[in-house]
């Protein structure tokens, strides 16, 4: 009786249902107002994709994809945003977003971003299975809005918030597909990741130090 | 066992530049630790020599093949080269820019660490080992880059971490469809990332699926490489890092990433997606080409001259992989030896006539000839070596890729490798005719109290020491690089030709 919600069926709909509450949160953190909102929303959807890979595991009846998705709700849930918001307080930059295109426009275009990334998907030959194919979409799709996030968003801070959006979803299509990959590379990614956002914190405090802003559209001295 | 010492010994270098409480045993130890670091270098190549088959170490995590080989001599020879310039640039440093000593120190263990990453990056066995090398090699080296803290200097650094880590994302992306291609494939799911296995199961993978993973690997690693139109990162950080860095970044980081490319396009190219790989490679060594010539012509920056000659250079050495017949293969990787020395050559000198003149403007430096002749000779015998002129190695090695495209009847390419070479070769005489030969600028007032002289001891060594190796490779390949190029030919061109 208590197994009855994790059949085949039921676990293909609920692996939708997480598909497209992380779809929502990215196009969520496209249009939030504030750098706070954006790390918690970030952070959320971390644990969703922590989900995910809990719930392939379980249809895969592998043991890796639990190690893989207690690092991601480790790492992502509780360290980068930890570190994040000590970095946002720290530089004492100013909490609300600045973005170049207009934040409801920015939902609208992810939100078209995000059917273009479903289309296309389909041109990638990976054969095979229903969860493969929609992975796959929201894959893309993160990569997509991360991608248009850097693009337009003024500040430095925005821009590695953007990164790990892209990062996430490139973790997306690794849930998917790799389900024996040797722990040591998993680990070694995953420090990369943490070390990279300890570098790049680093690194808005030093254009903070430096410039007396985060306001990247300053950084345009070197040309030619 | 010999591995072991040769990843220890940055390590162990770069504590004990630790200790010294004066600037000159800090050089000293450096100097040293990296004379060592080739002498363990030559040690694992001799063995690589030896062997008949790759050599496998630690379980099946490190791989050493003709390839990476060459690669280790690269960051041997360049590493040692760097560390002697650097011993009397960064003392220079320190009486001008650099505060205390704990700075100082903090350049050679970043030094060191960043020769280590990219040794990772060369010896590993796994692709995804290799992802998080390249990436460990931007985290390090942006340091490097923003050493001096100055507004440009921040400004170089944050665009490098920021274009080369989503350039990286990218890469990722394509491992991650290698690696389901070798699912699909009913592949051994452990071994799916590990280069022996990929060669072995190579010909079964989809040629679709390696199609497109090839895009994303080619996007991610070329913006590492530097290849055009991902290129922006480049100018500005290597003219902002210290010049020892910057030969280092130019003339080992970017064949680092091309490694990567190179690896992967050697699995590409098992499956019928050669068809693609190779106009592709072409394309962007193409791009490259060009778009280093616009710049080259039209640049007042010393260092940024030389950055965008390093872009040139990639592009040559893209253009002789994508050409794919050995002979150009073979051109291709001795270019990039040949390149790494000449730019190391190019930045020492060009770096001494920065810290006398203090200044990156060529326009301002002028008449080099009578204040500093030995640097201002190797500048400009360099720039006409780097331009592709004969007695030099890199004229032996670009002939070897021109021709090999022609005989591999890509016409059009090489006709435009040969338009823009010339191109170059008039932008790079002019640039660095001007600077050495020619009067002094009398009107500025500053140069009156210029010294005569060079300026530091280090610096002539570091500079005549790459001089005259180019000039030898020209005439003579020694036995053992000989072999590493043509077990590595064979290697790259075995699949497909």
């Amino acid at each position: 009786m208590s197994l009855d919600i994790l059949t085949p069926e039921r676990i293909s709909q609920w692996i939708g249902f997480l598909v497209a509450i992380a779809l929502i949160t990215g196009v969520l953190m496209v249009g939030c107002r504030r750098l706070q909102e954006m790390i918690r929303l970030f952070a959320f959807q971390s644990f969703v994709l922590a989900l995910l890979t809990l719930l392939t595991g379980f249809s895969a009846h592998s043991l890796h994809p639990y190690f893989a998705a207690g690092i991601t709700f480790f790492g992502k849930c509780f360290l980068i945003p930890y570190f994040l918001t000590y970095v946002m307080n720290h530089v004492q930059m100013r909490r609300e977003v600045e973005t170049v295109v207009s934040l409801p426009t920015s939902m609208l275009l992810s939100g078209g971003l995000i059917m273009m990334a479903f289309y296309f998907s389909h041109f990638i030959p990976i054969s095979g299975t229903d969860l493969l194919s929609k992975l796959l979409g929201l894959s893309i799709s993160l990569v997509l809005i991360g991608l248009f996030m850097m693009m337009t968003r003024k500040k430095a801070f925005t821009e590695v918030i953007g990164l790990y959006l892209m990062e996430n979803g490139v973790y997306t299509l690794t849930i998917a597909t790799i389900f024996e990959m040797p722990a040591i590379i998993e680990m070694g990614i995953f420090l990369d990741l943490v070390i990279g956002v300890l570098v790049m914190g680093v690194w808005v405090y030093r254009i903070k130090q430096t410039f007396d802003t985060v306001n990247i559209e300053e950084l345009r001295k070197l040309k030619g | 066992m010999e591995i072991v010492l040769l990843f220890l010994i940055p390590i162990l270098t770069a504590l004990f530049c630790l200790i010294p409480r004066s600037i000159q045993p800090i050089g000293c130890i450096q100097c040293f630790g990296m004379a060592l670091f080739c002498g363990f270098g030559l040690w694992v190549i001799q063995k690589i020599i030896a062997s008949p088959n790759p050599l496998h170490y630690w379980g099946n995590w490190m791989y050493l093949d003709a390839i990476s080989g060459l690669m280790i001599v690269l960051i041997c020879l360049l590493g040692f080269l760097a560390s002697i310039y650097a011993t009397g640039y960064m003392a220079n440093e320190v009486e001008e820019r650099i505060e205390n000593l704990w700075k100082l120190k903090g350049f050679y263990g970043l030094f060191n660490l960043f020769i280590l990453t990219m040794l990772m990056v060369v010896t590993t066995n796994s692709i995804g080992l290799l992802w998080v090398g390249i990436e460990a090699t931007t985290l390090v080296s942006a340091f490097l880059v923003g050493y001096y803290n100055k507004q440009s200097n921040v400004e170089a650094a944050w665009k490098y971490i920021i274009l080369c880590t989503v350039g990286i994302v990218f890469a990722f992306i394509g491992i991650i469809l290698v690696y389901t291609a070798v699912t699909q494939a009913g592949g051994n799911k452990a071994l799916g990332l590990s280069w022996d296995y990929l060669i072995t199961i190579g010909s079964q993978l989809n040629p679709k699926l390696i199609k497109v993973a090839f895009i994303f690997i080619l996007v991610g690693y070329g913006t590492k490489a530097g290849l055009a139109p991902m290129h922006t990162w480049l100018p500005d950080a290597h003219s902002e890092a210290p010049t020892p860095v910057s030969a280092l970044l130019s003339g080992v980081l970017l064949k680092c990433a091309l490694y990567g490319i190179l690896r992967f396009s050697m699995i590409a190219n098992l499956t019928s997606a050669v068809t693609v790989t190779q106009p592709l490679l072409i394309t962007f060594g193409l791009i490259s080409l060009i778009i280093a010539a616009g710049f080259i012509l039209v640049q007042r920056n010393i260092k940024r001259l030389l950055a965008y000659s390093s872009l040139e250079h990639v592009g040559i050495i893209t253009l002789g992989l994508g050409f794919g017949s050995p002979l150009a293969v073979f051109g291709a990787l001795f270019h990039m030896i040949n390149h790494g020395l000449a730019k190391s050559l190019m930045f020492f000198s060009a770096g001494n006539l920065t810290l006398k003149y203090r200044t990156k403007d060529m326009e301002r430096v002028q008449g080099a000839f009578q204040l500093m002749p030995l640097s201002s000779v190797a500048l400009l015998v360099g720039g006409l070596a780097l331009a592709g002129s004969p007695p030099f190695s890199l004229f032996i090695s670009e002939f070897y890729i021109l021709y090999g495209g022609i005989k591999a009847h890509h016409w059009v390419a090489s006709i435009l490798l040969l338009l823009f070479l010339i191109i170059i070769f008039g932008g790079l005489t002019y640039h660095f005719g001007r600077m050495v030969i020619g009067p002094q600028p009398t009107t500025s007032p500053s140069s009156q109290t210029i010294p005569k002289g060079e300026i530091n001891r280090s610096g002539p060594i570091a500079v005549l020491i790459p001089l005259a190796l180019i000039l030898l490779l020209a005439w003579w390949i020694p036995a053992p690089l000989l072999h590493l190029l043509n077990d590595s030919v064979r290697l790259i061109t075995g699949g497909h030709l």
